[in-house]
Parts: C-alpha cells; structure tokens; sequence
C-alpha cells in the first residue's frame, strides 16, 4: 500500500477514488479544447484516455521520468487527436481486391511499412501547394468541377495537374531510392 | 474506356467513390494497361501522402516540449507549415497544456478535503493571531499604565512638598536611617496565555520576594464588567493563604496587587483571580509565581 498522495500513478492503478477522481479531472482538463470537436463522444474519449492509462501503467510504460501530471496531459491529448482523426478518416479500396495481374513487386508495399507515415510527409512535403491543394479536395471528394469553382481553373487543367502531381509524387518516392516499383 | 478516362476516374477508385459498375469498368482497363496500372499505383502513393499527418504522439511532444523527436524533425515542421488540420489540432494542445501550466503547483489544494483542511487552518490561525495581538495589546497598555501609576506614586505633587531625605529625623520612613522599600513590578500572564513551548515561562520568578515589595500587575483578557473583584493566593497544596476583596480594575483593565516583603514562600504560589457577578465568583486568570532569591 502506498502512502496517499506521494504515488499517485500507483493510486491510480490501486484504486484509490480520490486518485481517480484527481486523475480524471485532469484528463477532463486536458480533453476540454478538445470538447467543441469531439461533441458527444467526449465522454467516449475521457473513457478512452483512462482505460489507456490503466494499461500503460500496468505495463510500466510510465516510468516516473517526468510528471504523472504530465505524461496523463500528454495521454488524453493522444486521445482526443486519434479520435478527431477517426472520425475523418477516409476508405481506401484494398488493391489487393483489384482483379489485377499479379506483378515483381507490389507497387503498394509504400503504404504498408511501419515507416510509411514519415515517407509519406516527405513525399508530400516536396509536392507544390497546386498539387497538395488539388489532392485535398480528391480527398474530400470534391469533383472536379468543384475544385475548378474553387481553386478558379478549367477543370480540364485540373485533370491534367493531376497527373501530373501523381508522377511528381512517383518520382519523388523513387528519388528516396527505399522503394523500386 | 480510353486511358485518358480511365486515369481520371482513378482517384475515386481508390477512395472508393465510384459505382460498382464504374469500378468493373476501371477494372477491366486495368488488367491489359501497364500505363494505367502505373497510374494507379502514382495515385494511391499521392492520395495516401496527401492523407497523411504528423504522427499524434509526435505533435503532442512538440506541442508540449517545443522540439520534434529525431530525425523526423524537418519532415514534420514542413508538414506543419501547410497542413491546417495538424495546425489546427497543435493549437487544441498548445490550448491544452497551457492549462496544464495554469494549474496549481500543490496538487494537495486540488483535493476538496485538503481545501477544506485548509481553510479551517487558516480561520484557526487567524483567530490565533488575533488572540496573541489582543494579548500583546493589553501588555503594552497595562505596562503603560503601571508605569504611569508607578511615575504618580514617586512624584510628589506641589501641595504637598514634602521635605528632602536629609531634613528628616533619623526612624521616620523617608529618613536618614530608615531602610529604603526596594520594590519591583512584574507582569503577569493568565495560564491560558502562556503559550506552551513558547520563551514566556509558565511559572513566573519573582526575585528577591523575601526582601522586596512587589506589585504584581495581573492581565487577563476577561472584560466582563462584575461587580467585585477577589484575589487568593493559594500554596502549592492548593490552600488559600491569603485573600483580598474588592479590587479594583486598572485603567488598562488588568489589575496590580502589592505585595510586601516576604509575603511570597519559596515554593511556587497560584494566584486567583476572580470577578462577582449575581452573588457568583468567576475565576477571570489563574498566575503562577515563584520567588527566587538572589543566592538561587
């Protein structure tokens, strides 16, 4: 039994109310800029956040580098971003359903290594702000008209950037020289 | 369907917004296009990146350190330069943690029931300071008083001139020959005033009682107006010695007793004092004293 007060990461974990009742309010403190986004699932997220806690600490993930004050600041903004990003996330069609020939390499393998993410930034990153401008508003699925309202280009000049913003992007990731299609 | 038709509708093949039937279309073209199969692999690579963000964890350690973790550093703040949903979600922690900043540094005051500890404390040692100020008052009043009472006994006033020391018979009090009064004052604390631990002495030492006078100037936080009042002195078998009536208050409020020579046993003596109220003794303080001679 720890004395209270002096551990609180442990009197989380024992159990003791005052600790969770403490811990909780912070979370709900950390979460709160958060609040007017994630509208009904706040509650979801709090939840989320202390259950995250819970198992991190079991595992031993924090261990006292810092403040626990701190690191359950940090935990409950993760959560509160990885749901923001949930709730916007988008579908992706599994080429692998494509009926396609099968080919050497697969040219999709970018997407499934652990560090695709940072590559994907870079990649990009490098693109011009028409290409990068252009794709967000495919991915908000935006037609091409749309984007020719918006951005105030012939949507048929659309259609050419985007091909040419697609062989950019190739051309990057093959200057990284990590991946050969 | 041509290539040029085929490479527009990629995009929304892969973001699965086309019909069943536009897929099949697509799909068909696909399967003897190695130009647009390229095309389409171009296309899941630019509509992935563009759908990329800073890893969270790494967006809140920047957010809450100001630095980004290694070597992912340029790639993330270039990101951040032009992606308004990562900045957007930076501003929510920098929001966040400048709460984390404004909270207070004693995690003890957050708890209700230290909040509450602590604020019967501090009402409790507000009326501590208030009592020792009170305290300290009536001293200084009192000492004030006895003084100015002392300066009234030594002065001689004009319409009564006496004569020097020298122009008196020998025997005469006053008078060459005549052993001087030696008279001291001291000050006495109620036992409840006497703060425990504290540089004032439970028990006060009046020197030399065996051969000097002494006024006893006791001070009591009692401001009950009674109608008489008595002081005992008791021995340290708690026997009333001696006994007088119908004291009065001083200007101050306390209440001076002289004591002549040797009225004062070695042993410590308890003093009394009470008021009169509707036939009733209330004892106002209780004072302890010890004489001490000068061979002590």
């Amino acid at each position: 039994m720890t004395r209270r007060g002096r551990n609180p990461d442990a009197d989380f974990l024992a159990g003791d109310p005052d600790a969770i009742r403490t811990v909780e309010g912070w979370v709900r403190k950390a979460s709160g800029p958060y609040g007017a986004s994630l509208g009904p699932n706040f509650e979801d997220v709090v939840q989320d956040a202390l259950v995250e806690l819970t198992l991190d600490l079991r595992r031993k993930r924090f261990r006292g580098e810092g403040s626990f004050k701190g690191y359950v600041w940090r935990l409950a903004n993760h959560a509160c971003i990885d749901r923001l990003r949930r709730e916007r996330s988008r579908t992706w069609i599994d080429v692998e359903t494509l009926d396609l020939p099968a080919s050497g390499s697969s040219p999709f393998s970018l997407v499934a290594e652990k560090d695709a993410v940072r590559d994907l930034l870079r990649i990009f990153n490098r693109l011009p702000e028409s290409c990068r401008e252009l794709f967000r508003g495919i991915l908000e699925g935006k037609s091409y008209q749309e984007m020719s309202e918006e951005i105030g280009v012939a949507a048929g000049t659309l259609r050419v950037r985007v091909a040419r913003c697609r062989q950019q992007a190739v051309t990057y990731r093959r200057s990284d020289g990590r991946h050969e299609v | 369907m041509k290539c040029s038709e085929i490479s527009e509708l990629l995009p929304w093949l892969v973001s699965e917004r086309l019909t069943a039937e536009e897929r099949r279309r697509v799909e068909r073209h696909l399967k003897d296009c190695d130009r647009c199969r390229a095309d389409l692999e171009a296309t899941v690579v630019t509509l992935r990146a563009a759908d990329a963000h800073i890893p969270g964890p790494a967006l809140v350690a920047f957010v809450a350190s100001g630095s980004w973790p290694e070597p992912d550093g340029p790639v993330f703040s270039d990101h951040l330069a032009h992606c308004a949903e990562c900045r957007t979600e930076a501003d929510r922690a920098r929001a966040s943690f400048r709460l984390l900043d404004s909270e207070p540094k004693h995690p003890w005051l957050v708890n209700s029931r230290w909040r509450s500890l602590a604020l019967a404390a501090s009402i409790a040692g507000l009326i501590a300071v208030s009592g020792w100020s009170w305290t300290w008052w009536v001293l200084s009043t009192e000492r004030n008083s006895l003084r100015a009472s002392l300066r009234n006994l030594e002065q001689r006033p004009e319409s009564h001139p006496v004569a020097q020391d020298k122009d008196l018979p020998a025997g005469v009090p006053g008078g060459p020959g005549f052993p001087r009064i030696d008279l001291q004052v001291v000050e006495l604390l109620p036992d409840d005033l006497v703060l425990r631990g504290s540089s004032i002495e439970a028990i006060t030492a009046v020197d030399d009682a065996s051969t000097r006078a002494t006024v006893l100037l006791l001070l009591t936080n009692d401001v009950t107006d009674y109608e008489d009042h008595r002081v005992e002195l008791r021995d340290s078998q708690d026997r009333v010695y001696w006994q007088v009536e119908g004291v009065h208050r001083q200007a101050g409020g306390g209440f001076s007793l002289l004591l002549p020579p040797g009225s004062l046993p070695a042993d410590p003596v308890t003093i009394l004092l009470s008021g009169k109220r509707q036939g009733r003794w209330t004892v106002m303080g209780t004072y302890r004293v010890r004489a001490r001679s000068s061979l002590d």
